[in-house]
């Protein structure tokens, strides 16, 4: 060994890539979101990508996939780091299938998570971020795609599988969406044209759970509050 | 403490024969840019042949995190040296299940609740040819012999990488583990902020990487000086190689076994 070579110099690291945070963006691309809802989401993901990527810790463990569900179920970008994440400029059009696209979505959350571990790669718990103005067409209340999508939903959150939040986008049906979303957490209303606020949210919660260390509770700042995106109906 | 002067084998014990060991801990730079003070905490012994080390990590999610980790690290060693000096026969398990019940009373002692001190806890007691350890939440230990490197503890299980066990927790026993190896003539335990660099992990196996733990190890085996040795490893700790990969605070303790067998 030479004694003149600083430890530093000396050593390898075994795992040099960050722990990452896995978020999948389910977004209701369907017919009723024309005009200014699709324009004000598209922006909202594109503020997104550039609020994690300013951010240095959060652009090296965030990965970020988007499934849109408008007429068809499509998976826009699976996921990917923030540095190769193209925002996509979706279009709106078509049926609201939103079961078919909740089941994608954890689909391509595990099979990301059993990546992680083939990989080595350490892992926060990811979550999944639905958005949507309407209500499924093509799975109602008691039919066998309404069950086993909540099941999955409300089984993944009860195995501490993933984190899934609901956002209702006017008019959306935030009884049906109550239904689906975990007991643990009721789904959320957006304020009329609060998408940019919801998407800052999202970021900055993301770079919050990225930076959290071991035993950290991350304090999620409250979307209903005064100032906030959302809105969570009681009746 | 006493360094060995080994050849540069992967380890040897010294050549004096007597065992020594050395603690350090760094705050991480995700502490320092928020203003914290370190909140792991290491601490090592030699009582008569045997090699006592501790190594703490205070969970950030409570405010006395590192205090508890603290006081953790002084209680588990003060409760080894008095377990060593009252008893006359035992086995290294007796000794580290003494240490870590001497680090959760200083806890109860502290507080009515616990969990206000959260920290994970890892002793190590070594004699002769053997480590035995006791081990609640993250971090690890590995063990060195001849031209072998092994993990003698894992980091206990949680899927999630910010979540873990700590010594706070109401069932702490249940998520205490006792492991005893023989042969060994040294061994390194370090807090989860060393895991990414000194361990691989595929699936839930967890190997020691040679590449970060070999150097560490000759340089501990070569060296006289203790202080020197420290800073040098206080460098390490806080360089940039190791904080480009982990936020977190850093500890790492190495136990050197003597090759006498009182």
């Amino acid at each position: 060994m030479d004694m003149e070579t600083s430890l530093e110099e000396q050593i390898e690291i075994a795992n040099p890539q960050h722990p990452h945070c896995a978020t999948v963006l389910l977004v209701d691309t369907s017919g009723s979101m024309a005009g200014d809802k699709i324009r004000q989401l598209n922006d909202g993901i594109r503020f997104f990508r550039e609020d994690v990527a300013g951010d240095d810790l959060a652009r090296k463990r965030v990965e970020v996939a988007v499934v849109s569900f408008g007429g068809s179920v499509d998976v826009v970008q699976d996921f990917s780091s923030i540095d190769d994440f193209t925002p996509p400029e979706m279009q709106a059009d078509g049926g609201t299938p939103m079961g078919a696209a909740i089941l994608q979505g954890i689909d391509m959350l595990r099979t990301r998570k059993q990546a992680y571990k083939e990989m080595g790669t350490d892992y926060y718990r990811p979550w999944v971020f639905l958005i949507t103005d309407g209500e499924p067409t093509d799975m109602k209340a008691g039919d066998e795609l309404w069950s086993k999508v909540v099941e999955a939903v409300h089984g993944g959150e009860r195995d501490r599988e993933f984190l899934f939040f609901a956002v209702g986008v006017e008019p959306a049906d935030m009884g049906v969406l109550a239904k689906i979303a975990p007991p643990e957490r009721s789904p959320l209303q957006l304020r009329p044209g609060r998408f940019a606020e919801m998407f800052a949210w999202l970021s900055k919660s993301q770079r919050q759970v990225s930076a959290s260390r071991v035993g950290d509770h991350v304090p999620l700042v409250d979307p209903t509050g005064p100032e906030g995106w959302a809105e969570i109906e009681t009746i | 403490m006493i360094a060995s002067t080994a050849p540069l084998t992967k380890l040897a014990p010294g050549r004096s024969g007597r065992p020594s060991a050395l603690a350090v801990s760094v705050a991480g730079p995700g502490h320092i840019v928020e203003g914290r003070e370190c909140e792991d905490a290491s601490g090592c012994d030699i009582v008569g042949s045997h090699v006592l080390v501790a190594v703490s990590d205070g969970l950030g999610s409570v405010p006395r995190g590192g205090e508890g980790a603290e006081l953790a690290v002084a209680a588990s060693l003060r409760a080894g040296r008095e377990f060593i000096a009252e008893t006359v026969l035992f086995d290294l398990d007796e000794l580290v299940w003494e240490m870590t019940i001497g680090a959760r009373r200083a806890l109860e002692a502290a507080t009515a609740d616990p969990r206000e001190l959260a920290c994970t806890l890892i002793v190590c007691a070594g004699h002769g040819t053997a480590v035995a350890t006791a081990h609640i939440g993250d971090g690890a230990v590995v063990g060195a012999h001849s031209e072998d490197l092994f993990v003698v503890s894992t980091p206990g299980h949680s899927e999630y990488v910010n979540e873990v066990e700590h010594l706070g927790q109401k069932n702490w026993l249940s998520a205490l583990r006792i492991s005893i190896r023989d042969p060994v003539s040294g061994f390194a335990a370090f807090t989860d902020g060393l895991q990414r660099a000194a361990l691989k992990r595929i699936e839930d196996r967890w190997t020691p990487f040679a590449g970060f733990l070999d150097p560490l190890f000759q340089h501990f085996t070569s060296r006289d000086d203790h202080e020197q040795l420290r800073k040098e490893i206080e460098r390490l700790l806080s360089g940039a190689r190791l904080s480009e990969h982990s936020e977190d605070d850093k500890s790492l303790a190495f136990g050197l076994l003597g090759d006498d067998r009182r």
